[in-house]
């Protein structure tokens, strides 16, 4: 009959004769079975040995069968067993009693053995059938104790059932003192921008069966003291026919991980030294300020500054002294700054050394004004106190040269506003340091000049035609230069144009390259000139077949830049033109520190990239340099061949430049032949190639 | 004494419902049993009758009364369940005349069980 261990039985009756058949029955019936001959034993034996069932005579000498029952369903461990009570078919009033009693049954005597096995086996079911369910609902509380996260029941009304232990720690609340509670009154929260107490929208949830999530960070609020940033969504729990019969939220502790974002945050937006914003975060906010400035139609101002007589702190003090310095001197700012409590939305950034900025909304120019004079009075009277490790002491004065740009049309972009207040903080400089200067239109000075071309420049670089890219053939003098390769092999240099609207001609780089690295934007044109030329080059596959080189300017400032590189290599690997044959020219003025340079090289000509030296012999031309980099080619300026026909000096010394890097492996390149004659005289001297405007005028590339 | 005309002396239904259940080679021992306990039962009533025992006389004839029942000894039973009555009600005057019924039930019983047991 039973497949697990057999139900132990404890049979009561102090008639030996019937608990003799009980005993002989049940034993028949697979159970196993212990008897007890009256109330008193039947307690003991049920303490001693939890048996599953007890069948118990009603009325029984020493202690009765009901009030045994009675005292063992009162026991913690007593409260599951089932106790069937055996009574005579007459004694009606203990029947009564037994069900008080907490009896799960009766059955009468004389006790028909067929129906004792039925109710028996019923009742045997129903217990293990609950046990399951007991089981199960251990488990499942079991789980909801050991998950980390909190976890919170309602019913169908939004009251609060339970709560796991998680969630008793972060609310305060047990089970216990929650139970029957409005769900918002034991799981309170607060918007942690707004600070104000929020409601979960739970009827969302209890009536239109939404799961919910709040997106906005939120704090769990349990007292004044304990807050903890929490994420939680709140979803339906419906029975099997699909009816909502309540709701469970669910919450996790993201205190840490909220700190974590929020000082990576603090990180990517603030100067490590001065704690002032940084450099991307004030161009964000000024570019913020802009679109909000077009909405509202308000006046704003932007401070440029920049100290004078830091760099005398650095040098005779070292670095630590200027660190301290400009930690003192971006407090002393911030404290100016809060002291003016009219402003009421400022961001001062140190843009870098010892240059800060400081944007001004809703301000006059009257009122910034005010405060720049302040600013600069504070540290004009400042003094820096400095001892270093051998106890000398040293006493600074510093001052600091401010440019203002009141910002009456924001229809201007942020780099040309930069650009301005830059421009107006040099022209402080100029006017004897330690100045305010505003800027205005019509100042004469030649730093305005430049605006205009970085205002330029930013507005071609987002257009669409704005650069266009030419070439100019370089072609070999020497027969044995294209023996080696077979074929037509084309050499050339790749220029570059600007597009001015109210002009005809397209500008030349002499125009805007001092603009384009004053303002830091020689990167972002040599990238422009990379990614055009390897796209144009992708569209031309018989061009590039019989092309051997093709030579590309690039500027000091993205030789030192680690993100040029990258996005560099990025350009040249994803666009599947063999390395080899571009080559990148490099100013011989550039070639200082040259660690640096030797890094860039290096990466490049690992993929195959090769190197030119250009305009060389226009300064120091020192070959000494060339040791310790990957050189290929020499290219030599563009003055000294002009002059090779009639000046015996520079032809000597163009001479001894193709020998020497002739024996370093270097080939060399002329540059501005304008003429027969000086070309015929390259030849002799034995330079390997030439280029210029009498060999070939520059072509747009098509 | 309307009652005793129509119980039996021996329900053979519930003989043969115990039969059933605990086998027919128990039933020998089964009837042994139960007619040694009754002899005993028997001299127990008449000892708490002697020193006017009622509680005793009470519980002794309510045991009894059970087990006859559960062997289907109903006239027995019936007889164990008045005499239980009166020792309820303290009415113990007709007691001793009540054992003798008693003992003449137990030898019509011991034939019948006898019968029974023959049969086979």
């Amino acid at each position: 009959m039973m497949t697990r261990n057999p139900a132990r039985i404890l049979v009561v009756d102090d008639a030996p004769l019937t608990r003799g058949l009980l005993e002989q029955a049940l034993l028949k019936y697979g159970y196993k079975v212990e008897t007890a001959q009256n109330g008193q034993q039947a307690i003991d034996y049920f303490l001693a040995h939890h048996p599953d069932l007890i069948l118990m005579d009603a009325n029984m000498p020493v202690l009765d069968g009901v009030t045994a029952c009675a005292r063992i369903k009162a026991l913690p461990e007593g409260k599951y067993i089932p106790i069937l009570i055996v009574t005579a078919l007459m004694e009606r009033e203990w029947v009564d009693r037994a069900y008080v009693a907490g009896a799960i049954d009766y059955i009468t005597k004389p006790v028909n053995l067929d129906v004792l096995r039925n109710r028996i086996h019923y009742i045997l079911q129903a217990k293990r059938a609950e046990e399951a369910l007991f089981d199960e609902k251990e488990k499942a509380q079991i789980t909801l104790a050991s998950i980390c996260d909190g976890v919170i029941t309602t019913d169908a009304k939004g009251l609060v059932e339970f709560l796991n232990p998680v969630a008793t720690k972060l609310t305060g609340w047990t089970t216990q003192a929650a139970q029957g509670l409005p769900l918002n009154s034991v799981f309170c929260i607060i918007d942690e921008k707004a600070q104000q107490p929020i409601d979960l929208p739970m009827q969302c949830c209890l009536e239109e069966g939404k799961r919910i999530k709040i997106e906005n960070p939120v704090l769990l609020h349990r007292d004044r003291i304990n807050r903890f940033a929490i994420e939680d969504s709140a979803a339906p729990i419906r029975d099997s026919q699909g009816k909502i019969i309540g709701a469970v939220l669910v919450f996790n502790d993201v205190t840490e991980k909220r700190k974590m974002t929020q000082a990576l945050a603090y990180r990517a937006t603030h100067d490590a030294l001065t704690g002032l914003y940084n450099r991307d975060e004030f161009n964000l906010q000024l570019e913020l300020m802009l679109q909000t400035a077009r909405d509202n139609n308000t006046e704003q101002a932007l401070l440029y500054m920049d100290l004078d007589r830091f760099k005398i702190v650095n040098d005779t003090c070292g670095h630590e002294a200027g660190d301290q310095l400009l930690k003192d001197v971006s407090f002393l700012m911030k404290k100016k700054i809060e002291a003016h409590t009219c402003f009421k939305q400022t961001t001062l950034a140190r843009l870098g050394g010892d240059e800060f900025a400081l944007l001004l909304k809703n301000c006059s120019k009257q009122k910034a004004l005010t405060l720049a004079h302040h600013l600069r009075e504070a540290i004009e009277s400042y003094r820096f106190f400095w001892e270093n490790a051998q106890n000398e002491q040293s006493l600074f004065t510093i001052g600091i040269s401010i440019g203002l740009v009141p910002i009456l049309t924001p229809l201007i972009n942020s780099k040309s506003l930069i650009a301005m207040a830059d421009a107006a903080c040099y022209t402080a400089k100029n006017k004897g340091r330690n100045t305010v200067h505003i800027y205005q239109e019509n100042d004469s000075d030649a730093s305005h000049k430049d605006i205009e071309w970085v205002t330029l420049l930013n507005d071609n670089l987002e257009k669409k035609q704005g650069f266009h890219l030419f070439y100019q053939s370089i072609i070999a003098l020497q027969q044995k230069n294209d023996f080696i390769l077979a074929g037509n092999p084309k050499r050339c240099e790749i220029l570059l144009r600007m597009k001015i609207d109210s002009q005809k001609q397209l500008v030349l780089p002499g125009g805007f390259l001092s603009a384009a690295t004053r303002y830091h934007l020689m990167p972002t044109l040599d990238r422009w000139v990379i990614q055009s030329l390897l796209v144009w080059l992708k569209t031309q596959p018989k061009f590039l077949t019989q092309l051997s080189l093709c030579s590309i300017n690039l500027s000091g400032y993205s030789l030192r830049s680690q993100t040029f590189l990258e996005t560099v290599i990025d350009d040249i690997d994803n666009s599947n033109i063999p390395a080899n044959k571009l080559c990148f020219e490099i100013q011989e003025t550039t070639l200082r520190n040259l660690t640096d340079i030797a890094y860039f090289m290096n990466a490049l000509k690992k993929r195959g990239c090769r190197f030119a030296i250009d305009n060389f012999g226009s300064s120091i031309a020192s070959f000494s340099v060339f040791k310790n980099l990957p050189i290929d080619f020499l290219k030599i300026d563009g003055r000294l061949i002009n002059n090779i026909t009639h000046d015996p000096v520079d032809y000597a010394m163009v001479k001894s430049f193709n020998e020497i890097a002739h024996q370093m492996q270097i080939q060399t390149i002329a540059e501005h032949v304008e003429n027969s004659i000086t070309l015929e005289a390259l030849k002799k001297i034995g330079i390997d190639y030439a280029q210029g405007y009498w060999i070939e005028e520059p072509q747009a590339l098509q | 004494m309307a009652n005793s005309a129509v119980t039996p002396t021996l329900d053979l239904q519930m003989l043969a419902h115990l039969e059933k259940i605990i086998g027919h080679e128990m039933m020998p021992f089964l009837t042994q049993q139960f007619l040694e306990y009754a002899s005993q039962q028997l001299q127990a009533l008449q000892d708490s009758l002697k020193i006017d025992d009622i509680e005793a006389i009470r519980q002794q004839a309510h045991q009894f009364k059970g087990e006859s029942l559960q062997i289907g000894a109903n006239q027995l039973g019936v007889l164990c369940q008045q005499l239980e009555s009166q020792a309820e009600a303290g009415q113990l005057e007709s007691a001793s005349a009540h054992l003798i019924k008693l003992k003449i039930e137990l030898l019509h019983l011991k034939k019948a069980l006898s019968q029974v047991n023959n049969d086979d």
